[in-house]
């Protein structure tokens, strides 16, 4: 009986203590998409809801927090997805997507994330829960004011992945999330699954992980976020922009970052088209399959000088309105391999200049410094913004032509 | 091996001494089991015990060459009427006085008990004997007894013959390439499958009987030179401390020898199939054959052979390994599957795929159940069906199968009381339960997963970890005959592993395996 007794008193230790973080998997709310944006919103975007009417005003109104601490200064949406046997419940509190939506987009406008992220338990019914969550779109707005502070809830907290991709929106980022894509269901599943397109075309950067960017800010190094645009159906991710430290200081183009991930070692696939040699009509465009850099810094003038040498490999991809047929011989090879190093170089040292311009060092020259003259590096490691900015950086590129396909 | 715990009981103590001294006979004892010179009396003894039997036959008769009177007794249904009249009542009493004394004068003796033994009764398989209790006990198991006027001895003439099941193929482990015979009911037509298929005169068949009324044969089969004589010491042992009345199966005889009874798995493997329990013998095992059950125990048991069937010997290697690694699988997903799915869809769907998760809730949402409930439900529905199918005659079985499997799989799904990702998952396991071939180590572990269930319901994974630990202790603690359970995982026995997961090319497995201790090791030629 005494047994017995010692064996239920054990048992209660699991009975009781059990079961506290149990939530059945349809009661939770799986977040897949933050869009993050500044609030009042920024003056300058008139969005497709610029005629304020009466009922956005009361929306925002529902949407605001009480505070212990004035003024909000971030509206952050979240993105839930809509089960397809709930679907006739949801429209009347919805947000952000309109009727038929298969999402769910909450806004809360607060200033501390971890306060708007349960203020949010007081309009669902599930329990908000982020391990799946995709995406994080923030505004360019809340980005040039510096993404540190921004990120840090994401980061702390446990049911945060470091997997999770970050896009940076021109626009609103809520208006992201709101596009209803044709094919998948959701549009945060949509726009994360994008950067892998990176294989296909270099207009888009891949290294876009949260654990990636958590890395750059707390290791000082520059880094470079994708750009997203949005239309109703649609998401459009091509150029990117750039951060100073955490702070974003402007955007490159598509054509731009090809440059830079070239020079950064970082291309992992994408076609260049080029005016075909000797031919005022003809565009011949590579598919590059490899392309290695390796830089070199001097130290020995005032500023260092880095010099970049490209070596890329590809295949003649396309031949498009080429008048001189059968003339793929040894020479017009050479040719084509000598005007597509030189449009690359003539690119790369665009970028760089750019790159100089907005003072963020997203090729990495700084840690090739570091790791090769690292006494130089602790002396001008503290300015290094501004030694960066007028360093001296050289280009020099090698194309190779290796398959010209079969066309017979 | 050398050293088996036993639980120092004191109790069983006296028993075993008890047994073991000699009982003082006592008069009754004597006046009954001792027979007299006088046919009358003989008779009426068998008379007091079996007059009331109707199955029971007495006949008497006189010896033809001088009259003398003798019966016999047997019964009725046991026995084999032609040999009793062709081999015992027609020589006794067709053979007259002219012939009688040619044999008489041959004989050069005028005993009538000599005549009959030597000259009359034209029976293979006799025995004499002075006791009525032996006498007794081999008319009960269908001999003849024989009785003289004038000679306090009988004359025990085996005369057995009833109807008997034909050999037919095993139901319960069928193989596709291998031999199709399975044991029957009668002992004897099973040792003789063994020796079927071991003509080795050092297998020996060994004879126990059991039970204080039954009185059923145990046949216990080991060879000689291969075979560890502790092992058979031990048995021997366990054997003689059983005392019970009556030995059902060998199921029954199973639990009165095995080590520990608080476990749901089998310590003794059973089989139906001659060729196995001879595989068995060869690799130093002992096989015991109980009479009337056509399950042959095989001892020492690992776990690893639970999972093993006659036809990965019969296959390739290659493709035999594969067939074994999938019933490990199967084993862990029949035991893990239902548990994993709740903790995993109660406490941490962060583990599941983005898209799954996703799709999981959709089905999830509007079933009222909380997952475990739903699991429970559905595990103890599929456990209805299964336990009812065996239970019905083949015909019902499969109507049986057709409304569960469709109609309340689908009919369940529609009417919302369960998620159509649960059923996929208790069918899951109970096919997978399936895939293990020895039909006792199946259900012994199919049980398992509804403790890990209601584990995985408070603790989700952790709690199922924590099942798995249990599990592998519990395991590990187990012995079969003084050999380790786990062997050769734990103890680790490298030899051992060629048939373990991967079943090693036959050229390889020179050796025999250490888990029974052989004396012999050499089962190839090692060149």
């Amino acid at each position: 009986m005494k047994k017995l007794m010692l064996a239920l008193l054990c048992a209660t230790a699991f009975l009781l203590t059990g079961c506290w973080d149990r939530t059945d998997i349809e009661s939770r709310g799986f977040v897949l998409g933050i869009a993050i944006d500044s609030y009042p919103p920024a003056p300058n975007k008139p969005e497709k809801g610029g005629s304020a009417s009466a009922s956005s005003e009361e929306k925002e109104k529902f949407e605001k927090m009480e505070l212990y601490i004035e003024p909000p200064t971030y509206a952050i949406t979240v993105q839930l997805p809509v089960m397809k046997k709930a679907e006739l419940t949801t429209a009347a509190t919805g947000s952000g997507g309109g009727e038929g939506s298969k999402t769910w987009d909450i806004t809360q406008i607060g200033n501390s994330f971890m306060n708007m992220n349960r203020e949010m338990a007081t309009r669902t019914n599930l329990s908000l829960y982020y391990e799946h969550l995709q995406v994080i779109v923030i505004s360019e707005s809340v980005a040039r004011e510096g993404i540190e502070n921004t990120m840090d809830f994401f980061v702390r907290d446990p049911e945060m992945r470091r997997r999770v991709k970050v896009f940076i929106s021109p626009t609103e980022a809520k208006s992201i999330l709101a596009v209803q894509p044709r094919v998948e269901d959701y549009s945060s599943i949509y726009l994360a699954k994008l950067p892998i397109n990176a294989l296909k075309n270099s207009k888009i950067v891949h290294e876009t992980d949260l654990g990636k960017i958590i890395d750059s800010i707390h290791g000082g190094y520059d880094f470079l976020l994708p750009r997203a645009e949005a239309v109703k159906d649609e998401i459009k991710t091509s150029g990117a922009a750039v951060f100073n430290g955490h702070i974003m200081t402007g955007w490159i183009s598509g054509i731009e970052l090809e440059a830079v991930k070239m020079m950064g070692n970082r291309y992992v696939g994408g076609v260049l088209p080029i005016r075909s040699p000797g031919d005022r009509e003809g565009i011949i465009t590579m598919e590059v399959t490899k392309s290695k850099s390796k830089i070199t810094p001097d130290i020995s003038g005032d500023f260092p000088a880095f010099r970049i040498e490209i070596k890329v490999e590809g295949n003649y991809a396309e031949g498009v309105f080429i008048h001189t047929h059968g003339e793929l011989d040894s020479r017009f090879l050479k040719n084509l391999e000598d005007d597509f190093s030189r449009q690359i170089e003539k690119s790369c040292l665009q970028a760089a200049e750019k790159l100089q311009e907005y003072r963020a060092d997203v090729i990495g020259l700084e840690r090739i410094l570091e790791s090769k003259h690292p006494g130089y590096w602790d002396k001008i490691s503290s300015d290094w913004d501004d030694v960066f900015s007028k360093a001296k950086i050289e280009v020099e590129v090698k194309v190779e032509l290796k398959l010209t396909g079969i066309v017979k | 091996m050398k050293k088996i715990k036993r639980k120092k009981n004191p109790k069983n103590r006296e028993v075993i001494e008890e047994r073991q001294a000699p009982k003082p006979p006592s008069e009754e004892r004597i006046s009954y089991s001792q027979l007299s010179k006088s046919i009358n009396d003989n008779y009426e003894k068998f008379q007091a015990f079996l007059k009331e039997s109707t199955d029971a036959v007495f006949r008497r008769f006189r010896l033809g060459i001088n009259g003398i009177d003798c019966a016999i007794v047997y019964i009725d249904g046991l026995t084999d009427k032609t040999v009793i009249i062709e081999s015992i009542l027609r020589p006794m009493m067709l053979t007259v006085s002219d012939e009688g004394k040619d044999a008489e004068s041959r004989s050069g003796t005028d005993n009538a008990y000599d005549l009959v033994l030597n000259y009359l009764v034209a029976a293979a398989e006799i025995k004499e004997t002075d006791n009525l209790d032996e006498a007794m006990l081999s008319v009960m198991s269908g001999e003849t007894a024989l009785i003289i006027d004038g000679y306090n001895r009988i004359i025990l003439i085996s005369t057995r013959g009833w109807p008997v099941r034909g050999i037919s193929e095993p139901e319960t482990e069928s193989v596709i390439r291998g031999a199709k015979e399975g044991f029957t009911e009668t002992l004897r037509i099973n040792t003789a499958l063994l020796r079927r298929k071991c003509k080795d005169p050092n297998m020996v068949v060994r004879t126990v009987r059991l039970g204080r009324r039954s009185k059923t044969d145990i046949a216990y089969v080991y060879i000689k030179g291969i075979t560890n004589p502790l092992l058979i010491e031990e048995l021997e042992e366990r054997l003689n401390r059983i005392d019970i009345d009556q030995v059902i199966d060998s199921g029954h005889l199973e639990q009165l020898i095995q080590d520990n009874s608080m476990t749901t798995l089998p310590q003794i493997q059973s089989t139906e199939r001659p060729d196995k329990a001879v595989a068995n013998l060869m690799e130093g095992r002992v096989v015991i054959l109980v009479d009337n059950s056509p399950f042959a125990l095989m001892i020492p048991t690992t776990f690893s052979q639970l999972f093993q069937s006659p036809e990965d010997y019969s296959e390739r290697w290659i493709v035999s390994s594969g067939i074994r690694a999938l019933r490990w699988i199967s084993s862990f997903l029949a035991v893990f599957t239902p548990a994993v799915y709740i903790a995993v869809v109660t406490y941490h769907p962060g583990l599941i795929p983005t898209r799954l998760a996703l799709s999981i809730a959709a089905t999830r949402d509007g079933v009222p159940f909380p997952s475990i409930i739903e699991a429970l439900l559905m595990e103890t529905t599929i456990e209805l069906l299964r336990e009812s199918g065996a239970r019905l005659p083949g015909a019902i079985g499969q109507t049986i199968g057709i409304v569960g499997g469709l109609i309340i799989g689908d009919a369940a799904v529609s009417a919302g009381i369960t998620s159509p990702i649960m059923v996929i998952v208790v069918a899951l396991t109970a096919i997978a339960s399936f895939v293990i071939p020895t039909y006792s180590a199946a259900i012994g572990l199919r049980i398992m997963r509804f403790p890990l269930m209601i584990l995985a319901g408070i603790l989700g994974l952790y709690g199922v970890m924590i099942g798995f630990i249990i599990i592998n202790i519990h395991l590990a603690s187990i012995k079969s005959f003084g050999m380790s359970y786990m062997t050769p995982q734990a103890p680790t026995i490298f030899q051992d592993m060629k048939d373990f997961i991967i079943r090693a090319p036959a050229r390889s497995m020179k050796k025999r395996p250490i888990q029974a201790y052989p004396i012999d090791m050499i089962r190839m030629d090692m060149d």
